[in-house]
């Protein structure tokens, strides 16, 4: 039972967040707040799914962020050119599938960390983003219908509740029905897991790992789409975003050692960090102090993991 | 907090809309002034980047000085990195915590046209402020929120620093701007700028992007003059460029007209490098300003209903004639 209750940190995190932060500004507890805070999350939390389902079955990606800009890049420029807004968005998320496919057959063929082959990525895809803008963000002036589907629709005018986060939850359940229901969700387990032992009871490890590195890429396009539609522009600037999914994955009780990790906890882990971003801005405290808090919070949680861990063991023996 | 009103807070809102109503302006902006004293909510300057930058933190003092002499709690946030999407979720933070005015940077103006008029929606006033918003965006803002821009044209301020070295440099110079930011519009208004004060030399530009890492910045710098040695003039966007140029031509022991540099911002090691004539002249763009008088202007339209209704400027430069003068002042973190 306790194994699957890793998301407990989180749900601690944003507890303590929550109480914190409406002590100081009662501002923060209204559905106007909690709405900003969904649509921070939308665009990291579909990263960190991709992210956190890949740390389960063992492996990173640190090429995320700079596949998320590429993508979103390139969208724009096919948007632009007036390709055919379905053409445009099928052909992006497809080319994000392929980075996460290039990704995973460097490491599997290569037999070299996930690790190395993705910042190499990282590097690769930013210049790519910063060759083709010229160092330029690509923007809309009017909003295009297929932007307002990505992101930019709101339920009411004065909303902080954008669509994307319509999509993040879409794709939160596609992946949790995946991960909890499917032989393929166990095979993920047992490939980041006990390795050896699945593979001797016919888990395909390398083609889960390849699949996994595919859906990753494929989730980091769909977030790039996400923020250009709710942006409606976007910069070539590396974004960082790959350090914050793996952070909100172990939040969420991802370990960094694959085998454990639920889809929950990673939504749970988003929340609790855009939580936090946005409180630190209620209360009026220095924006700096986010990183300060992030890492604070990581090693809590960690440790509260830790601790989880020890007491399944013990239990078990 | 939100939502009690206490006697400093009523006598605010009376005060504010008495002086409104029997002085100045009709009695939309009565309302707006009365529904604003009385949030009693906290002034936010938003930047597309944090006060890790030196640039960043002399402005975020001018937010703290605002603040102090207003009364007001007034803060700077700004993320880490450059970000604008982070920088439109800290506004939209701000709009959720009732904020009593919030001003912000068009360093990608399309990015914060959905925040701003969130803002307009709420009531909250705003105000723009480093960099004016480029033309074709200026009409998306024409319903009267932003209320003002408070800032300098770096086009017109980087014209005027380069323009110094028209004596100092042959017809057709090689010339390179380093980009220690790329993405970021203003600093590419800013080359423009460059340019255009050096225009009627016909010079050969290029462009080179050297990220926002000192040392490695001096290496690229570096690499680059190898590989162009007839290079004349460096031209640096900000603080960090300037150090690497500096650090580099020193390292060579280049002598001061063998490449002359023009920079951008203010301070210890630019106001240094002007003294020793390594640096010909730099953009003073005065950034207390934009700290201080935004939150001023804020709270004098929420209180008082003065709408500031115009371009409010600011900036200059810096050469070997003023260079001890501002050096004073920069001690002083005012630069």
């Amino acid at each position: 039972m306790l194994s699957r209750r890793r998301e407990l940190g989180a749900v601690i995190a944003i507890a303590v967040t929550y109480s914190v932060f409406a002590y100081l500004n009662p501002a923060f507890l209204t559905w106007a707040t909690f709405g900003g805070i969904l649509t921070i999350a939308a665009e990291i939390g579909t990263i960190t799914i991709g992210e956190g389902v890949l740390m389960v079955s063992g492996e990173f990606d640190l090429s995320v962020g700079s596949n998320f800009t590429f993508s979103a890049i390139v969208l724009g420029m096919l948007l632009k050119a007036a390709v055919p807004a379905a053409i445009s968005v099928l052909t992006v998320l497809g080319m994000a599938a392929l980075i996460g496919l290039l990704n995973g057959l460097i490491t599997l063929r290569t037999r070299i960390p996930s690790f190395i082959t993705t910042l190499g990525t990282l590097f690769f895809w930013n210049g790519m983003a910063l060759w083709v803008t010229g160092g330029w963000p690509i923007s809309f002036i009017a909003p295009l219908p297929v932007l307002n589907v990505l992101g930019n629709s709101t339920p009411s005018p004065a909303s902080s509740l954008h669509v994307s986060a319509a999509w993040w939850a879409a794709a939160a359940i596609i992946f949790w029905i995946m991960l909890e229901n499917t032989r393929y969700g166990n095979w993920i387990y047992g490939t980041g897991g006990k390795t050896e032992a699945a593979r001797a009871i016919g888990v395909p490890v390398d083609r889960v790992k390849l699949i996994n590195f595919t859906l990753c890429g494929l989730l980091a396009g769909l977030a790039g789409a996400l923020q250009l539609g709710r942006m409606m522009s976007i910069s070539p600037v590396r974004s960082g975003l790959e350090l914050e999914a793996i952070a909100s994955a172990v939040v969420g009780g991802v370990s960094l050692f694959g085998g454990m990790g639920t889809v929950l906890g990673m939504v749970l882990g988003t929340i609790a960090l855009a939580s936090i971003e946005v409180g630190l801005v209620a209360a009026g405290a220095p924006s700096f102090w986010y990183t300060a808090f992030v890492g604070c919070v990581i090693i809590v949680i960690v440790v509260i993991n830790t601790q989880l861990d020890q007491l399944i063991f013990t239990r078990r023996s | 907090m939100q939502g009690k009103l206490n006697r400093r807070d009523l006598l605010k809102a009376t005060v504010g809309a008495t002086v409104a109503a029997s002085v100045l302006s009709p009695g939309q902006r009565i309302a707006k002034a009365f529904a604003q004293s009385a949030s009693s909510g906290t002034y936010y300057w938003v930047a597309h980047v944090g006060p890790g930058d030196p640039y960043w933190a002399v402005v975020q003092r001018g937010v703290q000085a605002a603040g102090k002499a207003l009364g007001v709690k007034a803060v700077f946030e700004g993320p880490s990195g450059y970000s604008p999407p982070k920088q439109a979720d800290m506004v939209n933070a701000a709009i959720s915590a009732k904020a009593a005015g919030i001003v912000t940077t068009s360093a990608d103006p399309a990015v914060m046209k959905g925040p701003l008029q969130r803002a307009a929606q709420a009531g909250i006033p705003t105000i723009f402020s480093d960099t004016p918003p480029p033309k074709d965006f200026a009409a998306a803002f024409a319903n009267g929120n932003p209320i003002a821009f408070v800032g300098v044209d770096v086009r017109i301020a980087a014209a005027r620093a380069s323009a110094k070295l028209v004596p100092l440099l042959p017809k057709g110079a090689e010339v390179v701007v380093v980009n220690h930011e790329p993405g970021n519009r203003v600093l590419e208004i800013k080359t423009g700028g460059y340019l255009e004060g050096i225009a009627s030399l016909e010079p050969k530009v290029e462009k080179l992007v050297i990220g926002e890492e000192t040392t490695k910045a001096v290496e690229i710098i570096r690499a680059y003059l190898q590989k162009n040695p007839n290079t004349k003039a460096i031209f640096t966007l900000g603080a960090l460029g300037t150090h690497a140029a500096v650090k580099l031509l020193d390292e060579m022991k280049a002598s001061n007209d063998k490449i002359r540099v023009v920079g951008s911002d203010i301070d210890d090691v630019t106001l240094d490098a002007i003294k020793r004539g390594r640096v010909v002249s730099a953009i003073d763009l005065q950034q207390l300003g934009f700290g201080f008088l935004p939150i001023a202007l804020l709270y004098l339209y929420n209180t008082y209903a003065l709408d500031p209704n115009d371009h409010i400027g600011a900036g200059g430069t810096v050469d070997a004639k003023n260079v001890d003068f501002i050096t004073k002042l920069a001690k002083q973190g005012f630069r």
